[in-house]
């Protein structure tokens, strides 16, 4: 489908309209459709096929979760929000389509639906969703119900097994939210993203309002610690400046799977929520100036010519103030520090979002890397406390059985999303 | 559960009533209920806890032969069976102050019995100890015995019980850094916006992540490389193909030791690594990027190292916090010195 290019409007009043639709409930049948009392109907054998013309060794099954239901998913790779745009006609440029600048437009949403792709691809760590019971607090997808497609592949390379789960994913992600599109239902209720004022029409006065921004760092590392920034990998990316609605609307996809703790899933990347944050507060207490995507780079000298450069780009851009996230731990604390400090240096106010390794007592040093300028952190939790987890009834996903189901005591950096650097979660520590 | 609390009192030769400097060097030993300041605390626990024994001990003693005074105090303190200990309280005294965290410090982690102490704030044996034990703040000296003492009880009835401390300053301890999970009201996403906009008003914020405290450890003085024997410490969980002892792929203690090869270089197929914080899918190829034996073994046939100590260790990172990588490296430490190995090359992923 060729992409239709209409006029392009102004920074100011570039819009995405983010209309979602609440499913109650998903099951299987012989159509996928969403109804009008908001059932999603699932036709499993069409989604499962997505990729069996490039990838025919790819064997995928599907799982239907439901919030409360008595089962933990286990080795989730990725998360994804089911989205469509009816005039580009592809919800992830550069995956389900050519490569259109997002943040425009309509985009349809499931609301409270995610695809997870589960599989076991070597050197992937896992993680798991507890959907009931005291693990259920610590994953966003405890509240979503769950399309799980389990994807096994032996004897195929680990870049095609990744390729063809990452394609395959996004494909079932958008094939659902076409049903959205085709249900003949406006959605039941209307985001609209924009910088300019509703009412005005035009930016809001600046007056005495501080210029902040959003600094994203996403890992692409090589090959299971990659991240996409319109279908191509982050790991040559240079800062690169983006307007907020293109991260709201699948710019980027993620083939990351660092520490299942840590992860910022595509279905999060596509709901912020530090765009989202930043956006409530825009033309109210600040001006939200922009996304810079940054790459955490493998070698200390170019972890050091990224932060420069982001300081730059964010001194160019005027702003006074900037959030910053990472992505994974460890050495990304390097990336956090010294996007700290030079932005600060810049007189770039900053606030960091973390998470902590103090160990299972809680007593070891929460950072591996450290600037004096960081006096301003948000915590998201410490990655080492332990958590009893019962036994769930079903386990769902790749090398899912009996010894999943068990009762286990694992350390949070299992539970996927539970230390989410994005910002998503309401776990923090404190010093006692 | 009923019953008074079950406490153990330590106390120094001094306030143990052995005597004073001269006895300094007393090994430990026990006697049966409170003596000298353990009757004020012991009036302060009331009818709640019994001081069941006092274990004294000369302050010398502990510092100069602290493996074994512990090991005896240990087994002192086990055969009472208590709930909790109590040591002190040390006021501003360097090394009563530190025979208490480390006498604390030792009972909470290898008999898990809670352990509380009375330092005046300033004593540097809080730095040291204040993760492990629980510290009562107190004045500088013994004058304030009394108030200390009434300050203690009360938190190590609570210890005791099992029950919770509570935060630091309800419970009257100092704040021990110590990082506890908490359910927030908002998300961190909230929480940054708000501690950016505070920021940016110029109002007062406060970090949720203490900044760390690195020690700053100065570097050994240099060898000569052709005279030395020279280690590698690799990290990356580098084993022998199949993982024969099972070493973790994340947040493990556990070091590899394994014999480096005879030849030139690591054989391709014979090696893995099981670390999974990278990509080591190419590291079973050619495992001398990881261990770099090749480029060792040319160093040292021209003469530019001296001798290679034929084994190597291997630890993995991915996600460790720092106090169990700092017990490996202790492990590791020890072994190289044990060898006289003078200078080790750490390769990392």
């Amino acid at each position: 489908m060729t992409p239709q290019f209409g006029a392009m409007s102004s920074v100011e009043q570039l819009a995405l309209h983010v209309g979602r639709f609440p499913v109650r409930a998903a099951q299987a049948a012989d159509r996928t459709e969403l109804t009008g009392n908001g059932v999603l109907r699932i036709a499993p054998s069409e989604l499962c096929a997505l990729v069996q013309a490039e990838f025919p060794a790819l064997h995928v099954s599907l799982d239907l979760v439901h919030p409360g239901d008595p089962v933990r998913i286990v080795h989730a790779l990725d998360a994804i929000e089911p989205r469509f745009k009816p005039e580009a006609g592809c919800a992830f440029p550069g995956w389900t389509g050519p490569v259109v600048p997002a943040g425009e437009g309509t985009v349809l949403a499931l609301d409270g639906v995610a695809v997870i792709v589960s599989g076991r691809p070597a050197g992937a760590q896992p993680a798991q969703v507890e959907m009931s019971g005291p693990g259920a607090a610590y994953s966003p997808f405890a509240a979503t119900i769950n399309v799980v497609l389990t994807c096994e592949a032996p004897g195929m390379s680990p870049a095609d097994f990744d390729r063809a789960v990452r394609l395959l994913g996004l494909r079932v992600a958008e094939r659902l939210g076409r049903a959205a599109a085709e249900c003949g239902r406006p959605p039941a209720h209307t985001e609209t993203f924009r910088l300019a004022d509703a009412r005005t029409g035009q930016a809001p006065p600046a007056g005495d309002l501080p210029a902040a921004g959003y600094v994203l760092y996403v890992q692409s590392q090589g090959l299971l610690r990659d991240t996409f920034l319109y279908g191509r990998s982050a790991a040559q990316l240079l800062p690169a400046l983006l307007h907020p609605n293109e991260v709201l609307d699948g710019a980027l996809v993620s083939g990351n799977y660092v520490i299942g703790c840590q992860k910022n899933p595509t279905y999060l990347h596509a709901n912020n929520p530090v765009v989202g944050e930043l956006y409530r507060r825009h033309g109210r207490e600040l001006i939200f100036r922009g996304v810079i995507v940054a790459n955490e780079e493998s070698g200390f000298a170019g972890k050091q010519a990224v932060a420069r450069r982001v300081a730059r780009m964010a001194g160019l851009l005027g702003w006074g103030g900037a959030v910053v996230t990472k992505e994974g731990g460890g050495n990304a604390d390097s990336d956090l520090m010294l996007a700290c400090r030079y932005l600060e240096a810049m007189g770039i106010r900053t606030a960091l979002i973390t998470n902590e390794v103090a160990g299972q007592d809680g007593a070891s040093q929460p950072l591996v890397d450290f600037t004096p300028e960081a006096v301003a952190m948000v915590s998201a939790g410490n990655i080492d406390a332990e958590v009893d987890l019962p036994p769930a009834e079903r386990a769902v996903g790749a090398g899912a059985g009996a010894d999943w189901q068990k009762a286990m005591r694992v350390p949070l950096a299992r539970l996927y999303c539970a230390t989410n650097q994005f910002g998503w979660g309401r776990l923090r520590a404190v010093s006692v | 559960m009923g019953g008074p609390v079950r406490v153990v009192h330590y106390l120094n030769q001094f306030f143990g009533q052995i005597g004073g400097e001269e006895r300094a060097g007393v090994a430990p030993n026990l006697r049966p209920g409170p003596v000298g300041p353990g009757l004020a605390l012991q009036a302060a626990l009331g009818k709640e806890a019994t001081i069941c024994a006092t274990v004294i001990c000369g302050d010398n003693y502990l510092a100069e032969r602290e493996r074994e005074a512990l090991a005896e105090i240990g087994r002192l303190v086990a055969q009472e069976k208590p709930d909790v200990l109590v040591a002190g309280p040390a006021f501003s005294s360097g090394r009563y102050g530190m025979a208490c965290g480390a006498v604390g410090s030792f009972v909470a982690r290898s008999l898990g019995i809670p352990a509380v102490t009375g330092l005046h704030p300033e004593n540097p044996a809080v730095g040291m100890y204040r993760k492990r034990v629980f510290i009562v703040p107190t004045g500088p000296t013994a004058a304030k015995m009394v108030d200390a003492v009434r300050a203690i009880a009360p938190l190590a009835l609570r210890l005791g019980r099992g029950e919770d401390p509570g935060a630091p300053e309800h419970g009257g301890y100092l704040p021990r850094g110590i990082r506890a999970h908490r359910w927030s009201d908002r998300s961190a996403a909230e929480r940054a916006a708000d501690l950016l906009l505070a920021r940016l008003a110029g109002a007062p914020f406060e970090s949720e992540v203490p900044l760390p405290t690195y020690d700053r450890v100065p570097p050994a003085g240099p060898v000569d490389p052709r005279a030395a024997l020279v280690g590698i410490v690799v990290e990356g969980g580098l084993v022998p193909a199949g993982n024969p002892d099972r070493l973790e792929s994340a947040r493990t203690g556990r070091v590899g030791l394994y014999s480096l090869p005879a030849g030139d270089r690591m054989p391709a197929g014979q090696y893995e690594a099981v670390s999974g914080g990278f990509d080591r899918r190419h590291v079973g190829a050619d495992p001398n990027r990881l261990l770099p034996l090749d480029a060792l073994r040319r160093l040292q046939w021209s003469g530019a190292i001296g001798r290679l100590y034929p084994h190597y260790h291997t630890v993995v990172g991915n996600g460790a916090d720092t106090a169990t990588v700092d017990q490996s490296a202790r492990e590791i430490v020890a072994a190289l010195r044990d060898a006289g190995v003078q200078a080790a090359i750490l390769t990392a992923t």
